[in-house]
């Protein structure tokens, strides 16, 4: 009687112990039954459903009241006839800049006094174009 | 056929064998997709708290297979929308390569070791590979069974299922991983 040894384990056999051993052990051992799950479980759940539900109601709660402090605050501080604030030095804060614009802009300004300053820097600087410049139109 | 809802007990007993029928199915599924097994009960237990929703509002539900199957696919979905939420930077399975207090023996090692490999590599590879992969080893399913409940036909199954394999292994071996410890 002659004694049959078996095949050596073949690269696929082995896969297959590697994922059956794999998932076997990612398994629950033993398998919940309905009853523990549904004491242990949906508890925890709904808590945290609750608590998500409650801090996403308080966030939105604190975004509208942002947004409405901020629409009430911003159009008062950018009123035309409000009167900028003095400085703890006694100087106007937006005297500087408005003074440093005076001294650059105004005097080109006032030279044609019947065309708004940028319209007249805009009529000086844009040349007429010709025909011949613009070859795609033709 | 009666118009009668049938009593709160009837409507128990009949959960229960749905549950006991189709519970590791739903929980093979949302593992597919997940490759973590505590997210698959939750979203197992989730699938079935609806239907016992819908069983107590007095729904009739034609194949509650099917409906259990894709109402777990819809759910283990809408996790994906919440899991960065809940697990910050980090995936769930970053937990799985944390140290335990206690050392364990060598043998527990290779093996723990050899599984993170094979996890990855079945986390790099499509969701259809994942699910029938799974439900081949995890639930020792056959290619009937299989065709059954993707709702394809045996020799597909077949194919997928070689395919699948075939690249599992190219990916454990480009790895490294070489048999079973």
């Amino acid at each position: 009687m002659s004694v049959v040894e078996p095949p050596p384990p073949q690269r696929g056999d082995e896969l297959d112990d590697l994922l059956r051993a794999f998932f076997r052990s990612q398994l629950p051992q033993p398998w919940p039954r309905w009853q523990d799950r549904r004491d242990a479980g949906p508890l925890v759940h709904r808590i945290g459903k609750g608590r998500d539900l409650m801090r996403s109601r308080w966030t939105l709660a604190a975004s509208v009241a942002l947004l409405l402090f901020g629409s009430w605050l911003l159009p008062s501080r950018f009123t035309p006839d409000a009167k900028p604030e003095h400085g703890p030095n006694g100087l106007m804060i937006t005297d500087k800049p408005r003074d440093m614009l005076k001294g650059h802009k105004k005097p080109k300004f006032d030279e044609d006094k019947n065309k708004p300053g940028l319209a007249a820097e805009e009529d000086e600087q844009a040349p007429e174009l010709e025909e011949s410049d613009m070859p795609m139109l033709r | 056929m009666s118009a009668k809802p049938p009593p709160a007990d009837a409507k128990r007993a009949d959960f229960e064998v749905l549950y006991e029928r189709h519970s590791r199915e739903v929980w093979a599924m949302a593992y597919a997709r997940w490759m973590n097994a505590d997210t698959a009960l939750d979203i197992m237990q989730e699938t079935f708290l609806r239907l016992w929703k819908q069983l107590e509002d007095g729904e009739s539900i034609r194949n509650p297979r099917a409906w259990l199957l894709r109402v777990a696919r819809n759910l283990a979905e809408d996790h994906a929308k919440s899991a960065f939420r809940r697990n910050g930077t980090h995936p769930p399975q970053t937990m799985n390569g944390v140290p335990a207090h206690q050392p364990l023996p060598l043998e527990s090692l290779e093996r723990e070791e050899t599984f993170a490999r094979l996890r990855e590599a079945m986390e790099q590879m499509p969701k259809a590979d994942r699910e029938i992969l799974t439900l081949r080893y995890a639930l020792d399913y056959d290619t009937g069974e299989i065709a059954e409940i993707l709702s394809i036909n045996a020799a597909a199954v077949h194919m997928r299922l070689s395919r699948a394999r075939q690249r599992l292994a190219e990916r454990l071996k480009a790895q490294g991983v070489g048999q079973l410890p």
